[in-house]
């Protein structure tokens, strides 16, 4: 280190614009290095898709709407006998109509149910495994008869703890987008 | 600039370059940084993780299991601890138990049968716990200090949670002399 120079600056004076300049200059560092994790993080998170006023919504070439979200005590087991679910447990069905040009080539969906906190409930838990359920795949029911129209439903069930409402489902169709949803809720 | 004023230059970036490379190279390395998140709690508590929470109701030893109608013998001793399992705000799966000894060593749950609560078969909904009892092999002389590791990962446990539980186990002699085979309680629902 260099004692003053001509016009009496010490080392500090001379350097003080390099050494403000290390600041964003660190910034900027730390920026670039985690830039890529943080735009690759962003990207992959859920986001939610629009949806139009009457709650309805198009997505993946079908337009879908929430048409029915209650509890149901109709269940039945594989030989027609009454499904009881376990103690404590409230099963919940979800109808959503489903509207497409060509069914036949429907996209497969993944439906999730939210509560009012926003927990995430999956189809057909495990608790209702003794219970014969539809697939609830967004698909037409290979049972039913084709639909004429392009109009169809899709039955959904969930298992949630009794004293727990169900406010909307989220329907994902990773096929077409692995990271948008679709989110339903019951409009009047 | 004096030549000695460069040399001093030169040896300062080596210096630096050098610091550096140590700093790089010194541990923890990567895999310790990406370690998982270990989240510590008593026996009998619940102890929550990232998208689950697990409480170890009871904690037993055995010198043999019966499965169905089949009698395992270990040459260890088989620590059996029921597990109660919750998911926090969506489904989750526990994919991973294991319990660690006093010198570090690891012991998964056994795949001598299907242990679908841990391994990933059962989806666990929010609000519905789910009950049931894991099987582990271990030397006997390992079982009185024993931390059970739960996790919701399968292979890749980095940087993500893992929860740690001692298990209060203190003398196996008495459950080797007496080989009486124990069952395994298949996962049911609590809620």
């Amino acid at each position: 280190m260099r004692g003053p120079d001509s016009l009496g600056r010490g080392w500090w004076r001379r350097n003080i614009w390099g050494l403000v300049a290390m600041l964003p200059a660190l910034a900027l560092m730390i920026y670039a290095a985690v830039y890529s994790d943080l735009e690759y993080w962003q990207r992959g998170r859920p986001s939610q898709a629009p949806s139009a006023a009457d709650g309805s919504a198009e997505f993946a070439g079908v337009r879908l709407r929430l048409v029915e979200l209650a509890p149901t005590t109709d269940l039945k087991r594989y030989g027609n006998a009454p499904f009881v679910p376990p103690d404590g447990v409230t099963v919940w069905r979800a109808v959503i109509e489903v509207e497409s040009p060509d069914p036949e080539t429907s996209p497969f969906c993944t439906i999730l149910l939210e509560d009012e906190a926003g927990n995430r409930y999956d189809v057909n838990a495990e608790e209702l495994s003794k219970a014969r359920l539809p697939l609830a795949n967004c698909r037409p029911d290979t049972e039913d008869p084709a639909p004429v129209s392009g109009r169809y439903r899709t039955v959904a069930h969930f298992a949630l703890a009794t004293g727990v409402d169900a406010v909307a489902v989220r329907l994902s169709f990773g096929g077409v987008d692995l990271v948008r949803y679709v989110r339903l809720t019951l409009r009047g | 600039m004096s030549l000695l004023r460069r040399l001093g230059g030169l040896l300062l970036v080596a210096a630096v370059l050098a610091a550096g490379q140590a700093v790089a190279d010194s541990p923890p390395d990567r895999n310790h940084q990406l370690r998982p998140f270990a989240v510590s709690g008593d026996f009998g508590t619940d102890v929550v993780g990232r998208d689950f929470a697990v409480r170890a109701v009871a904690v037993r030893c055995a010198a043999q299991l019966k499965i169905g109608d089949a009698i395992m013998d270990t040459q260890g001793v088989w620590v059996v601890v029921k597990l109660r399992l919750s998911a926090r705000t969506e489904p989750s799966h526990i994919s991973y138990a294991a319990v660690r000894d006093a010198s570090g060593r690891i012991y998964q749950t056994t795949d001598r049968f299907d242990q679908l609560l841990v391994t990933g078969g059962r989806s666990i909904q929010p609000g519905l716990p789910v009950e049931g009892e894991i099987a582990i092999e271990v030397p006997a002389a390992s079982a009185g200090d024993l931390t059970l590791l739960v996790a919701s990962t399968f292979v890749d446990h980095r940087m993500d949670s893992m929860a740690e539980i001692p298990l209060p186990i203190s003398d196996v002699t008495a459950v080797l002399a007496n080989p009486a085979p124990t069952e395994v309680l298949a996962p049911r629902s609590a809620a």
